[in-house]
Order: C-alpha cells, then structure tokens, then sequence
C-alpha cells in the first residue's frame, strides 16, 4: 500500500503558485504601492535617526572566535557595533542605562578609523551594490559649544555644507564628565580661620568638580576670596573656575555669597594633581565659620563620585 | 483513525526548536523601529521630550538637581491653572525641563490610580497645546518615604506605592 500521509494535495499546490505568481506580478508592476514616504524624499531621515539611536542607546559589541562583549572600547581592532551608552553588565546586549554616555567610549570612536566609522553606523547608500558614503557630522554639545573630553573636541565628519539639504536629529543625554564631591559647609574641615581644607589625591583622567552649599555665614558681605593648592594661590581661570549653580543654570560668580543655599561649583584642572600623591586644597573664605576642626581632613577621593552633565548629541547627514 | 499529514515527533521537534531560536534571535539582538519620511518632525520632537523625561529621571540621587521622582514626590496635589499658576509648586520640574528643552513649550500631566479610579491632574500649564503637539510618558513609581522626604501631599500608606504617569506634551513655538 502507498504511504499517503503528509501529502500536498495538487490542487492547493496550483491554487498558491498561483496567487504568489499573480501577487509577484501586482507587486512588480505598481511601482511605489509599498513604499512608505512621499516622493522627493529621501533615506536620510532614517539614517539620521538610525545613526543617533545606536549611538545613545547602544552599549556597541565586539567579538572574535572565542570571546565577545559590550566593552568594545578595550577591544578597538574586533568591534562590530559601535554604541557609547554605559554598561554594567558586559555579557548581554542590552543596557539599563540608555542616555547615559561613556567617556572612555566616547574617546574610543575618536579613534575609530573612517572606513569602519562609516560602516559599523550605516552611514552609506548601496546603489546598485556600489557603496556612496553619506557625508556626516556627529558632535556632542554643551551650552552650545562642541564638548571636550581629555582636551579633545568630540567631532566626528565634515563640515555641513550650506547649501545642502541635510537631516538633522538630536538626543539629550548625560555625559559622564570626570568626578564630583559635593559638601555642605559643615562637612568641611578647617584648621585656619575662615579656610576650609581639602585633601586631594592625584592623578585624575578628567577635570575634577568640587560642590559646596550650606555655607554657615558670620558676618556682613560674606565672600569666597581665593583657593590655594600645597600653599601656592591657585589663578582663574587658567587653574580654576568656580560659578554659581541654580537648578539647572550655571550663573558666573564674582566672590561675594548672598544667600546660604547659594551652591559653588568648582571645576579644578586635572593637571594641578598630576602626581600620585596627596595634595592640600585650601579654600578661604571671609566671615563663613566652618565648625569641624582638622586635622585630619576631609578627603576628595572618599567622597567623590560619577559627574554626569546634560548634553546634546547632534547627527546631522547629507548626500 | 485518520492520521494523514500528521506532525511527527522529530519534526515537531524540530519545528519547536525553530521557534524557540527564533523568539532567541529575536529577544537578543537590539532592535530598530525606523519612522517613517512623514513623520520626521514629529517623530525628532517626540523623540527629544523622551530624552528630556528620561535624562531627568536618569539624574543621579545626590547630584544638586532633583531626579523626575524626587520632583513628582514633592507636588502639593494642586493643580496648575492658566496664566495665574502656570507651574504650581513643580518649579524644579519646570527648569529642568526648560533647561533641557529651549524653544519648545509643554504641558505636564499626572495620571494615576486613587481608590479605584484614574485621576489625570494638570501638572504644569504653559499654555493651549498647538496643532502638532506630541505626547510622551514616563513612569515613575512613589513611596510614602520619598513622598514626606520630599515635603509633598500624595498621602500614601506606609507600604503603599503609587505608580504614576508623567504625561509631557509638547509643541514648538
């Protein structure tokens, strides 16, 4: 007896060739019944949006025969994807923390050389299996000026044409920027009058940011009058910068505090703590107590964390 | 019994592992939902309010800024009314956001659960949403802890948590 279980029936067979060849046909012959988007307009869009999600809501992966994992920035010559978002957890490819960005990867697609650059992100038109690479401008920004990390500006591509059409998408995100501590006036310790003292130890990769708020005030005008570093007066703004922080707004700042929840920032050159030791950051003030007596001091490094600060990241791509 | 074109085990097998593989593939790799052309403007604005939600509740803890809980936390339930009190006690909530979105203009809603039923409050009004406004959410989840830290007047119970949903609507002017 013949074995007639799991047959196609010839029928059916003849029914769907059918209609796949009449459908192919309908396909074939309306151009443009199933393309979304309107005439005159091009991929650029996608690619600009395609380029700027990978970018902040990718950790990037890289691999060879026998290991992969997200933190491609230590494995340059086995990347395949490039992404910049932070991870903690290397074997999956998937980030809890999508808009925040790494500075070491940050650094590392500096480095990225053309060639891979423009194929890891997409950034070509396939006409015809020949390869048009798109022209392109990646940046971060920050209070409109492209941002520095290690004195290096982070801008990749060329310089926007003017009479170009381009597509233009940008991301807020948080760029991890070196370290901060912030203090409140009675966690600072002072063994002069009026001069709160911090130990600091070096070598830093980035500028580092110190925050005080809470200042106890004494008297009349109380003022920041000047930071001092083993005993030599620190210059701002080549050594030093100090403002203001409201909310969100970084306003300047002249010396003179006004209110008590008035927060300082400053942002101290990496370069002054080059060496691994320990270094004596005093900050004098005038008619502020600071109640705490030292020594010992309080230490930078014991209560220093991750700076992050918004930024934008700006893709813009063109033919 | 009639076992014509029957599954057998191998190929059932087989077929489950098909499945199963792709479902893998699927769930692992990073996906991409590309807009479509029209959209585009649409889609660049809903995007960047996404962000600006996110990146506020991203702020770490102990940074100078409050995080978008810590924010949500500290609202007096009072809601928000156009011109008079435009941002009600949600000042901090409001420059971040004009912080983070210069040249646009928004609307923040509060919708959650009280005794059974939905509740969707004006949060923040800074004026009639325009034709091509976007609407993006954000989930943040409140604890009677954060709430009395913060000073604000959610009255929650001592294990209670409430989920809401911050609903931005945005337009630019």
């Amino acid at each position: 007896m013949m074995d007639d279980k799991g047959q196609i029936a010839v029928d059916f067979l003849l029914g769907i060739s059918l209609f796949l060849i009449a459908l192919t046909f309908t396909v074939q012959f309306i151009p443009g019944m199933f393309m979304s988007g309107s005439a005159g307009e091009s991929s650029l869009d996608y690619t600009a949006y395609r380029t700027a999600t990978v970018l902040v809501e990718d950790t990037g992966w890289w691999g060879n025969s026998t290991s992969s994992g997200t933190d491609w920035e230590e494995h340059p010559g086995n990347v395949m994807r490039i992404g910049l978002a932070v991870d903690d957890d290397l074997s999956s490819k998937l980030t809890n923390s999508p808009n925040i960005i790494s500075r070491k990867k940050t650094l590392q697609m500096m480095n990225v050389d053309k060639t891979t650059f423009i194929e890891m992100l997409g950034l070509y038109n396939n006409v015809d299996d020949t390869l048009f690479a798109y022209g392109y401008n990646i940046s971060f920004t920050q209070d409109g000026n492209v941002l520095m990390l290690n004195n290096t500006s982070i801008i990749r591509g060329q310089i926007v044409p003017e009479y170009k059409e381009t597509t233009k998408i940008t991301r807020i995100v948080l760029m991890e920027k070196g370290t901060i501590a912030s203090f409140t006036g009675d966690d600072l310790t002072s063994e002069l009058v009026n001069t709160a003292t911090i130990n600091i130890t070096g070598p830093f990769v980035e500028n580092i940011t110190i925050q005080i708020c809470d200042l106890n005030f004494t008297g009349l005008s109380p003022m920041f009058l000047n930071a001092s570093l083993d005993g030599t007066t620190l210059i701002q703004p080549s050594n030093y910068t100090v403002c203001k922080i409201d909310g969100w707004e970084k306003s300047s700042f002249n010396g003179s505090l006004s209110s008590p929840t008035d927060v300082l920032s400053f942002n101290f050159d990496k370069e002054l703590f080059s060496s691994s030791s320990e270094y004596r950051l005093d900050l004098e003030f005038r008619n502020v107590t600071l109640p705490t007596p030292g020594p010992p001091f309080i230490d930078y490094n014991d209560w220093n964390s991750t700076h992050y600060e918004p930024a934008y990241l700006v893709v813009e791509v063109w033919e | 019994m009639n076992d014509k074109a029957q599954l057998h085990t191998l190929e059932g097998l087989g077929a489950a592992v098909l499945m199963t593989l792709t479902i893998l593939t699927i769930t692992q790799s990073t996906m991409i939902v590309t807009p479509q052309n029209e959209l585009a403007i649409d889609v660049h604005l809903e995007q960047i309010s996404s962000d600006a939600l996110t990146v506020l509740d991203r702020n770490p803890v102990d940074s100078d800024q409050y995080n978008l809980t810590e924010c949500i936390a500290s609202w007096d339930m009072t809601e928000a009314s156009y011109p008079d009190n435009m941002t009600g006690n949600l000042d901090e909530l409001d420059a971040g956001l004009q912080y983070l979105l210069p040249d646009t203009l928004y609307n923040v809603d509060l919708a959650y659960i009280e005794n059974g039923d939905l509740k969707v409050d004006n949060a923040i009004i800074r004026g009639p949403a325009g034709k091509n406004s976007v609407v993006t959410r954000h989930f943040v989840t409140l604890t009677n802890e954060t709430v009395s830290e913060m000073g604000g007047s959610w009255n929650l119970g001592e294990t209670e948590l409430r989920v809401v949903e911050v609903r931005l609507t945005a337009w630019e002017v």
